[in-house]
């Protein structure tokens, strides 16, 4: 039988491969440009990285560890500072982390490229949120209990699509409104990006509903979020790093 | 987001009296208050003809709007190439703007000094100018 744990692996393998390319390309720009906003930006997608690393990481555990109570759900939780580690890694919330300090990082570029400033209540709410996210996806957890798996799962897809919502608009807007075809290009970009973007935790949200209800996993909704990864990856690349003007 | 600069290039916003309040235009060739007395000139011989006046009229490959509100007259040049509709559109954005930014009592007891109008460039800013900016000195 194939082990669906090692074609997972095998495509975040890929995926992050394919992000740190990006990653240094993004790195270069800022070499070049010397901007604030484009090494926000490179913390945005090296916390992006991080978080995909992280996914990989908890396969690896599954994998190659043999801890018994990472690879077997009914071993008690030994309740030591590693095992919290490790079992919050296995669980994906140490990538959440990361990921909602990706998204927090989105809002500020989001506000600093489309917006005149800051609206005060919108800033203050990002905050809460982004602190209730990560609180929740280190603090609020159980071993082997799926639904609060599902909850962390919900909160960094409200919190994706709260920021990369208005992101895509804006950028959609902008792509209407441009004449030129580079800009054009590269805002159409960013807005299908952003569009990809939501679309990855929507679908993790949704392979982890199906395990909730019996489902070993890995369903067709795990690959389809690893590829909206993989052409938000591309769109990134063809709005930030290849238009030059 | 208004788009004065890629729908719109030149701007004026006239008094009933034919005053240029205030305008903006790339290559200052004429004097502006003539060519708002011009226009104002124009649209009320139209209006003596039709009840909406004048809306338009083309010169070469430039086309002139007009909208009228609230007895002001906002006009603005654009390409030919650009649907009217559109332009109208932005006109219509752009008084919208101009009266939020005066109120009534300000406009009823104007003296004449076009100087407190200097500052509505800061309300139709071009957002979509300044975000391409933005992305240009951080990533393009």
């Amino acid at each position: 039988m194939v082990n669906l744990t090692f074609i997972g692996m095998i495509f975040e393998a890929i995926i992050i491969l394919i992000a740190f390319i990006l990653l240094i390309l993004i790195f270069i720009k800022y070499i070049q440009k010397r901007h604030r906003l484009t090494l926000l930006l490179f913390f945005i997608f090296l916390c992006y990285w991080f978080a995909i690393f992280f996914s990989w990481l908890s396969k690896m555990l599954v994998l190659f560890s043999n801890i018994d109570y990472i690879i077997d759900d009914l071993v008690a939780d030994p309740g030591t500072f590693f095992s919290w580690i490790l079992l919050r890694i296995k669980d994906f919330r140490i990538s959440f982390v990361f990921m909602s300090v990706a998204i927090f990082l989105s809002y500020i570029l989001k506000v600093n490229v489309f917006e005149k400033g800051y609206n005060k209540v919108h800033r203050i709410l990002v905050i809460i949120y982004t602190i209730i996210t990560a609180g929740f996806s280190l603090f609020i957890y159980e071993k082997g209990n799926t639904l609060l798996d599902v909850i962390a799962f919900l909160f960094i897809f409200v919190f994706m699509a709260m920021i990369y919502i208005p992101f895509f608009i804006r950028s959609f807007g902008a792509y209407k409104e441009s004449d030129d075809k580079i800009f054009k290009r590269a805002f159409l970009s960013l807005a299908l990006m952003s569009i990809f973007f939501i679309l990855i935790p929507l679908n993790f949200l949704l392979d982890r509903v199906f395990i909730l209800f019996g489902d070993p996993g890995f369903t067709i909704f795990y690959f389809l979020a690893w590829t909206f990864a993989l052409l938000g990856i591309i769109g990134a690349y063809f709005g930030y790093i290849r238009p030059r003007s | 987001m208004i788009l004065l600069v890629k729908v719109l290039q030149d701007f004026w916003i006239l008094s009933d009296g034919g005053i240029v309040m205030y305008h903006r235009m790339y290559d200052e060739k004429m004097d502006e208050q003539l060519f708002g007395g011009l226009l104002t000139a124009l649209h009320s011989f139209a209006e003596e003809l039709s009840s909406e006046g004048l809306t338009s009229f083309d010169m070469h490959d430039k086309r002139f709007t007009m909208k009228k509100k609230n007895t002001y007259l906002f006009v603005a040049n654009s390409s030919k190439r650009i649907k009217e509709k559109k332009v109208m559109a932005e006109l219509e954005k752009i008084s919208q703007k101009f009266f939020n930014s005066y109120s009534e009592d300000i406009l009823n007891n104007w003296d004449g000094d076009v100087g407190i109008f200097a500052n509505f460039d800061k309300e139709i800013e071009d957002s979509l100018e300044e975000t391409i900016k933005k992305f240009q000195k951080a990533f393009w």
